[in-house]
Formats: C-alpha cells, sequence, structure tokens
C-alpha cells in the first residue's frame, strides 16, 4: 500500500503507473456444447484505491465475467482464459496458486452480487456469515467475530443490528439483505469491492441509499470500487471514471464528466440517450434498436455495426482498435473524433 | 416398490426449476443462447439416441412383449406338464435350466409366466395411469374444493404403505375365492387403485405451472373452452414426466405382482408367475439353485428394464441433468 | 411454525382414522368364517360358536365394532387385542419390534454410511467414472426386486460362501440388542432390506449436492475466500441435508413395511416375519393389529420428518 502511484483521471489502458488493480488484455472463452463463446475480447482497466470505475453495459457484455475473473470465481470448465494479465499491487493473480489467489478472495478484493437472497446461504443466521471469514480467516472466537458481526452490521446502517444478528436472510427486506451482504463482504476491511449489480433487484428509493452508502464506504475505508451496472442513471453520482462494454470489449473509456457530455461512441450515446429525463416528459424514450450480438457468431468489423445508426462501409469490415483521445480518454469507434465534433451523421 | 416411485418422484421435484439462476453465472452467458430454437422433444430424442442403455432396456422390453404374446415361439415344452421322474433334472438339450422339484421345465415356466406379469404390469399402469392423469389434470386445472379433495385422497393413500395395502385388499380378493382371471383382475384394480398417487401428483403441479404459462393465458382470452386448453394445450407439456412415472410404476407393479404372489397371496398355481417359482424353488435351492435363479432372472431383468427406460428418458427430457 | 405444525398433525390424525377405517372394513368382510378359522379342521358345536361370537364381540354392528377397535387403539398404552388363538397381540409385538427396528437400524446405517457418502462424491464430480458408475449401480439396485435379492442374497451369501447364517435365531425382544453375534445374523437381511434405500439415497444426495453446487450462496462462499471443503462441508452439505434427512425419516417408516418379504426370507422374527405367518394362518385381528401399527409407524415417522425439516429449514421455521 505505502507506493501506490494515483494518477489523478484515468491513464488509459497503457498507462504506466502502478495501479492498485489492473486488468490487462484479458480474454475470456466459453467452451460448451455447441461451440466457442468469445466473451471477453482484449478488456483492460484499472483502479486506484478511493476511486470509483463504473463498468457498463448490457447483460452478456462481459462485465460481470471480468469481475469474476479478477475474483477467481469462474467455472473453469467451461470458462477458459487463454492469455492476458490481472494484477493486484503488481502482482498477477492468474499466474497465482489457487491458494494464493484464496488468500486475496474476500481479504484483499471481496465482492457483492445482485441478489442478495440467493446469494446468501439460507440456513445461516446473517450474523454467522458475516462472521464467517472472521472466524476462520482472522482467527477471531466466536464471541468476539460476532460481536464485529453487529458493528459492521452498524455501520452499514441495518437499524437494531443487535437484535437482529441471528435471524436468517429470508427475514430481512431486500436493502436490508443487501446491506447484510455489503456488511459480510466487508469484514475483511478489502482493498478492492466489485459490487456487480448491487441495486438492481431494489426498488428505486433503496436503489439510491444503497449507492450512497456504497460511495460513503468507499470514501472512509479508502477502497477502489469497481461498480457493475447496466444503468446509467445509477452511477453518474457515485462513479468517477465509466467503462462501457459491449460484446466483450471496452468501448468506451473515460471520466464521468466527459462520457455525460459527449459520448464519444455511438452506443454510449445510445445509452444516454435510453436514460428517462424529466426535461423531456411526453417524448417517446430512444432506445438502441436490435439484439445484442450472439458471442458464437459474432458480427464482422465492429460487433456494434449491426445497431449502429452510423454504421458505414468500414465498419462491417474493419474492427475498431482503441483510440486514444487524451486525457486518458479512450473510444473503439472507427469515428471517435467525429463523434466528438458533432460532424458525424 | 414405494421406493421406486419415490426415485421418480423426488428426482423430478427437485428437477423442476427452484430458485431462479442467476443470470449472470458464470458458463450460462445470455448471449450464448443458440438463435435457433429446437424443440425440447427433439432435442431429447436426440440425446436419448446416444445412450446405450436406452437401446438395451428397449430391446429387452421389445423381447419380454414378444415373450408374453408368442410364448410357443420361445419354448416348445409345456410348463404344466410336469412329471416327478424328472424331479430336479439337470440341464438337457429338451429343458435347457432342467427341471424342478414338480420335475416341471424351469425355462417354461418362466417363459410363461412372462405373460401373466406383464398383463398385471401393464394393466396396473393403464389403470394409474388414467385415474393419474384424469385427476392429476382436474385437480390443477380447477382448483378450488376439487383439488382439495384429490390432494386428501392422494395423502390418505400414501398413507398407506403400499406393500401392506395390497396385501390387505389382495387378502380379501384371495378369500373370497374366484378363478385365476379374477384374481389377476384383482391385482390390477388393486395395484393401479394405490399406485396412482405419485402421476397425479406429477401432472398436478406440472398442470398448475402451465396454467400460468402465457400461452395458456392467450388461449383462454381466445375463448378455448377447459376441455380444449387441458387437451390441446396442457396435456402435451405434462406428458414427458408422465411418461416417466408411468414407465418405472410398470416396473414396480411387475415387481409388486411377484412380490404378492411370492407372498401366496397374489396368483396362484396352476397359474404361472415368477414370483410363485421363486417362492417355491427357495425352499430347496440347497439342493439345486437353477430353478431360482432362472425365474428371478426374468423377473429382475424385466423391472430392470423398464426402470431404466424410465429414468434415460427422464435424463434425456431434464436439461439440468445433462 | 406452529401453523404448521398443527395443519400437518391435523392431516395425520384424518390420514390415520381413513386408513384404519379401509384396513378394518377390508379385513371385516374378508369373507370366510373366523371362527372356523380359529377351530381349524375340529366341528364347532352351536355353544362353542355363541360363546367365542360373544367374546370377540362378533354380533355387533359393523361401526360399534371398528370404534371400539379405535379406541382400543387410542388409548395408553395402546391395546391390539388377541389373536384368534388368544394370545395377546401387545406380547407378540413387543418381542417382533424390537428385532425389526435392529434390522431397520441397520438398514438405515449402510444407507447413511454408504448411500450419502457416494451421493456426495458423485454430486461433486458429475459426469466422472465414479459418478456414472455408481449411477449405473444404483440403477440396478432399484431394478431388482427384493423378492430376487433377498433369495439370491441368502443362496450366494450363506450357502454358496457361508459368510453369514442362512436364517436368523428366534430371540426376540430388545436383550437382542446387546448381543454382538444377534446383531452379526441381521447384518446380511439389513443389507439386502437397506439396498433399495441406499440407491434412492445416493440418487437423492447426488441431485442435491450437485444442484447446491451451482446455487449463489456457493459463489460467494468461494468469494469469500473460504477454502474448498469448508464451501462443500459446511454451505452444501448443509442445505442437502435437508432433503436428505427427510428422506431418511420417511424411508424408516417404509423399511419397516419393506421388511415382510426380508424378514420372510431370512426368517427374522420381526413385526414383518408375524405379519407374514398372520396371513399365512387367516388370523385377521394379528393382521389387523400389526398393520395398525405399521401404518401409525409410518405415520409418526412422516410427523417427525415435518419437524424435522422445520428444525433444518429456518425458512420453514420461521414462516
Amino acid at each position: 500500500m505505502t507506493d501506490i502511484h494515483v494518477t489523478s483521471g484515468a491513464a488509459g489502458p497503457t498507462g504506466s503507473g502502478r495501479h492498485l488493480l489492473e486488468v490487462k488484455d484479458l480474454y475470456v472463452e466459453f467452451h460448451t456444447r455447441d461451440g466457442v463463446a468469445r466473451v471477453i475480447n482484449g478488456v483492460s482497466y484499472h483502479l486506484d484505491p478511493g476511486e470509483t470505475l463504473a463498468v457498463l453495459g448490457e447483460s452478456g457484455s462481459g462485465k460481470s465475467v471480468t469481475a469474476q475473473a479478477i475474483m477467481g470465481i469462474l467455472d473453469m470448465p467451461p470458462a477458459k482464459i487463454p492469455s492476458g494479465k490481472i494484477l493486484y499491487k503488481g502482482q498477477d493473480l492468474l499466474t497465482m496458486s489457487e491458494e494464493q489467489r484464496r488468500q486475496v478472495r474476500g481479504k484483499e478484493i471481496s465482492m457483492i452480487f445482485q441478489d442478495a437472497l440467493s446469494a446468501l446461504n439460507p440456513v445461516f443466521p446473517v450474523g454467522w456469515q458475516i462472521s464467517e471469514t472472521l472466524r476462520t480467516r482472522a482467527g477471531l472466537s466466536r464471541k468476539d467475530a460476532l460481536k464485529r458481526a453487529v458493528e459492521l452490521m452498524d455501520l452499514v446502517k441495518i437499524p437494531a443490528a443487535k437484535a437482529r444478528v441471528k435471524d436468517y436472510p429470508h427475514q430481512f427486506s431486500g436493502g436490508m439483505r443487501q446491506r447484510v451482504m455489503i456488511a459480510m463482504s466487508l469484514a475483511m476491511e478489502p482493498k478492492v469491492l466489485i459490487a456487480d449489480e448491487p441495486t438492481t433487484a431494489l426498488d428505486v428509493t433503496v436503489q439510491a441509499q444503497i449507492m450512497d452508502l456504497l460511495g460513503d464506504l468507499r470514501r472512509d475505508m479508502n477502497m477502489g470500487l469497481i461498480l457493475i451496472t447496466h444503468d446509467l442513471g445509477v452511477v453518474a453520482d457515485v462513479a468517477d471514471r465509466i467503462a462501457v462494454m459491449y460484446a466483450g470489449r471496452i468501448v468506451e473509456h473515460a471520466d464521468v464528466r466527459s462520457v455525460y457530455k459527449h459520448p464519444a461512441h455511438p452506443y454510449t450515446e445510445g445509452l444516454l440517450d435510453s436514460i428517462p429525463r424529466l426535461d423531456s416528459k411526453g417524448t417517446e424514450l430512444a432506445t438502441i434498436k436490435g439484439l445484442p450480438p450472439n458471442l458464437m457468431r459474432p458480427p464482422t468489423g465492429c460487433a456494434f455495426h449491426p445497431r449502429c445508426k452510423y454504421a458505414k462501409a468500414v465498419c462491417t469490415t474493419e474492427t475498431p482498435l482503441s483510440l486514444d483521445l487524451g486525457h486518458g480518454r479512450t473510444s473503439a469507434c472507427h469515428f471517435a473524433k467525429e463523434m466528438l465534433d458533432g460532424t458525424l451523421r | 416398490m414405494t421406493d421406486f416411485e419415490s426415485v421418480a418422484a423426488t428426482e423430478l421435484h427437485t428437477a423442476t426449476p427452484g430458485p431462479a439462476g442467476d443470470p449472470n453465472a458464470p458458463g450460462q452467458p445470455h448471449t450464448l443462447e443458440v438463435s435457433k430454437p429446437r424443440s425440447a422433444s427433439a432435442d431429447a430424442w436426440r440425446e436419448l439416441r446416444r445412450r446405450p442403455l436406452f437401446w438395451i432396456a428397449l430391446v429387452i422390453v421389445g423381447l419380454v412383449l414378444l415373450i408374453a404374446a408368442f410364448p410357443s415361439l420361445f419354448t416348445s415344452a409345456d410348463p404344466t406338464t410336469c412329471s416327478l421322474s424328472h424331479r430336479m433334472g439337470d440341464p438337457s438339450g429338451a429343458a435347457i435350466f432342467g427341471y424342478d422339484v414338480q420335475g416341471c421345465d424351469v425355462f417354461a415356466k418362466s417363459i410363461y409366466g412372462t405373460k401373466n406379469s406383464l398383463l398385471a404390469g401393464a394393466g396396473a399402469a393403464l389403470v394409474a395411469g388414467i385415474l393419474g392423469m384424469v385427476l392429476g389434470i382436474t385437480s390443477g386445472y380447477f382448483g378450488g374444493w376439487w383439488d382439495g379433495v384429490v390432494s386428501r385422497v392422494i395423502d390418505i393413500v400414501l398413507g398407506l404403505p403400499l406393500l401392506l395395502a395390497g396385501i390387505v385388499f389382495m387378502k380379501r380378493v384371495t378369500n373370497a375365492g374366484g378363478g385365476q382371471t379374477a384374481i389377476l383382475l384383482a391385482l390390477i384394480s388393486i395395484l393401479g387403485l394405490l399406485g396412482w398417487t405419485t402421476a397425479a401428483r406429477v401432472i398436478r403441479s406440472s398442470v398448475i405451472t402451465a396454467k400460468q404459462q402465457d400461452y395458456v393465458h392467450a388461449a383462454k382470452m381466445l375463448g378455448a373452452g377447459s376441455g380444449r386448453i387441458m387437451w390441446r394445450h396442457i396435456l402435451p407439456n405434462s406428458l414427458a414426466p408422465f411418461i416417466v412415472i408411468i414407465t418405472m410404476a410398470l416396473g414396480s407393479f411387475i415387481a409388486a405382482e411377484a412380490t404378492l404372489s411370492f407372498l401366496g397371496i397374489g396368483l396362484r398355481p396352476p397359474s404361472q408367475s415368477w414370483g410363485i417359482d421363486i417362492s417355491t424353488a427357495r425352499a430347496y435351492m440347497r439342493e439345486n439353485p437353477i430353478p431360482l435363479i432362472v425365474p428371478s432372472t426374468f423377473l429382475a431383468l424385466t423391472v430392470l428394464a423398464f426402470v431404466i427406460l424410465g429414468d434415460t428418458i427422464r435424463e434425456a427430457f431434464d436439461p439440468k441433468l445433462r | 411454525m406452529f401453523r404448521y405444525l398443527v395443519r400437518r398433525f391435523l392431516q395425520m390424525i384424518m390420514v390415520f382414522i381413513a386408513t384404519t377405517f379401509i384396513v378394518y372394513s377390508l379385513m371385516y368382510w374378508t369373507g370366510g368364517d373366523p371362527i372356523q378359522a380359529l377351530a381349524g379342521e375340529k366341528p364347532v358345536s352351536d355353544l362353542q360358536r355363541a360363546q367365542l361370537v360373544e367374546k370377540y364381540g362378533l354380533d355387533q354392528p359393523f361401526l360399534q365394532r371398528y370404534w371400539n377397535y379405535l379406541s382400543d387403539l387410542l388409548q395408553w398404552p395402546p391395546n391390539f387385542g388377541t389373536t384368534l388363538t388368544g394370545r395377546s397381540i401387545n406380547d407378540i409385538l413387543s418381542d417382533a419390534w424390537p428385532v425389526t427396528m435392529q434390522l431397520a437400524t441397520i438398514a438405515i446405517l449402510f444407507t447413511i454410511i454408504f448411500g450419502i457418502t457416494a451421493g456426495v462424491i458423485a454430486g461433486i464430480r458429475r459426469g466422472s467414472i465414479f459418478d456414472n458408475s455408481t449411477l449405473v449401480l444404483t440403477l440396478l439396485v432399484i431394478g431388482i426386486p427384493s423378492v430376487v435379492l433377498a433369495p439370491l442374497s441368502q443362496y450366494l451369501f450363506t450357502i454358496q460362501w457361508k459368510i453369514f447364517p442362512t436364517t436368523a435365531s428366534g430371540v426376540g425382544g430388545w436383550e437382542r440388542w446387546s448381543d454382538p453375534s444377534l446383531w452379526f445374523e441381521l447384518l446380511l437381511p439389513g443389507i439386502v432390506l437397506g439396498s433399495l434405500s441406499v440407491a434412492t439415497a445416493m440418487r437423492l444426495t447426488r441431485a442435491s449436492v450437485s444442484e447446491n453446487l451451482r446455487a449463489d450462496f456457493v459463489r460467494t462462499a468461494r468469494s469469500k475466500g473460504m477454502p474448498g471443503r469448508r464451501v462443500i462441508g459446511i454451505h452444501v452439505l448443509r442445505n442437502s441435508l435437508i432433503p436428505i434427512v427427510t428422506f431418511l425419516g420417511v424411508e424408516l417408516g417404509s423399511l419397516m413395511a419393506g421388511a415382510i418379504v426380508t424378514e420372510g426370507v431370512f426368517n427374522v422374527p420381526g413385526v414383518g416375519y408375524q405379519l407374514n405367518r398372520a396371513l399365512k394362518t387367516e388370523d385377521t385381528p394379528l393382521v389387523i393389529g400389526i398393520v395398525s401399527v405399521l401404518v401409525i409407524v409410518f405415520l409418526v415417522a412422516n410427523l417427525i420428518v415435518d419437524l424435522l425439516y422445520a428444525v433444518l429449514d429456518p425458512r420453514i421455521r420461521y414462516e
């Protein structure tokens, strides 16, 4: 932790600084009965302490798979990682032994999941589950661990924590369950927290509370937070940077302000247009036409071209490279510059 | 033999989708779905065709059916002409498995016993199938008080262990006297009356699931009557688990017939039954085990074939088990 | 939880009344003449007949007799009446029950040790050679009825290879439990009786373990950095236990009934053996008595399972 080099803004995939967590040119394939699906095709991103990176994309874009690859909880087989690096404090997680990786999991990097009801074990009390790592890995006594569990439940603002520590997951409301999940992931005070669609299953008001909580915790504990979501609206207030994923690639990567101001990829633009706004009341909500591609047989050229309203001939043949637009900003569109200029038609 | 049914039942129950799988779970990303949808039954058949066990079971079932229909094709001996001069006679060209304690041809007895076993099994499966189908569909579809009544009856019948109830019922029938056909018919109806519950439960739950499907709602809105909805839309979807249950039940009914005959309260001589043969041969097995082994093998292979048939079909229809 | 138990209990009482009624009415109309059956081949004088009718209450209307039988059953200790030969059925049962319990204990232990262990291994290594071969093996066991398995194993293991005694000794009662040699003589019948449960338990465990292995909470436990053996040994197994314990409880009830053939073949002087004998001697009161007991045991086993289910699954406990 001593020599972490904090860069301001983003340093792009080719940046030279040593980051807390860095994914480098990662590839992931799924080998199934029906063939091979390339779900991650050269993804790179990084994370520094105390910052929030939002990874955005539709389901199937590979955002969750990347996170699971970082955690090392992909089922292999069917998953396979043919190439790439995942550096944590400069060490490649992918070359570590399973035992070394297990030590990283939960203690250095931890993760919370979308559906807290099924992600929590139904037959153990929440306090037991929150304190499990403390008992088995930090060597705390049963009593101390449970005391710490109550503190953690207080930390994530679960009311009457002491009284509820012996309750079971199904006795909590959806929002409270997600707080339990968060408390559990914080037990070992990890440096990186990956939140995989933490609010998708929740009511809108509860969503905002959970988002705020995550933002506060990240600041107070100086954690790096990777926020995986398909909802651009959710991340605006919390995220520092945004990586937009499509068909297993990062199509745009920039700080959150720039993305909202001037998207540099047609897909990002489409996502922005599909957020409901108060000032556009009465007009029809724009959507991105078409479906995400079949990764068993991806389209030629740019994977987004069948759905892109700007698609040109070159898009159907050439796969666009990630274009550096300065200030750590990248876009994988042949016409990224034109998009920023507003000259693309 | 209630256990056969419980196997099928428990596995079918655990196989029905439980808590919804996480869409982001590794190994099943959304986009992996093949664009060209294949029908479930075509998929199942493709899977089934590759299983050697399925073919072996099918061949045995076919062979057993043939034996039951044309026993004289397989042996020229008459199982009822026995002569004590052949008592415990060794295997020979005339009788390939030799003779039993009464001098009857062991092989011929087993060959001729096939018909009764299959009649009892198939008849009971038919009764159980019709009962289970009708009660399962109507209780699942109409719900309400009728569902309550059927469910309570199922509870009661399940509360009676099949073998015990069979013993009590059959005791009643055999005491009353009556010919061999009457006993066989009694066996069929009793096993059928006691064995329909699993089928009814499975059908009922799949009807309840199917009822909530959009296409059934759509058919209702288009004005299709209850009968038509049940027949055209719900029945086909409940068919796979039903076939599995009935196939396995057939095996267990055959075993039940043999068990009751073995205990002396099912078929009785001069009827041919594997159960009777096993029971008689047991007393003399120190002297000559062959009369015990031959009908045992016939019985075991037949029951096994039906159980394997049902099991392979179930696996093929359940993608989660692949 | 309370409502759940009350509901289950009421259901059990209803099933009990219905089943005993069915059993009783069937035996009531068994045809044949119980008095003649009692006397055997000897002619019965009118006086004797009248005395016996009086003694057994054979002249009362059917419902009255059913009511007498039911109220005898429901008192404590239950009174199962006397056999046609005048022996107390309670005595016969108190001799036979410990034997059947001993047999069932062996069968259940066998099931737990082999079925569940194999099921867990197969569930973890789905598709492996071990998984596939045990699956085929369980199919074989399920497919072979006990009328085949019992006599054949008796022939092979006691006559051909002489590993076990061919038949059990006639000792009954609880004294059996303290004598190792009497445990040994029930080993083979116990294994034969338990083999069906082993197969079912193995398949159930396998299905349950492999289903729970795919559950989200397993992924959570892994991402908490729990070692694999803890993920399986604690998180998966604790959840898989719910259907397994349920199965074992119900199975204990049906094993007692299933013991009829096994006990008959191996001459084990338990309840099934007595039932066999009662059927052969046409002893209607004894048949009714034993069947009633078996039905009660079956129902109580089911009730205990419901209780266990609630203990094991907090989702039901706090319903």
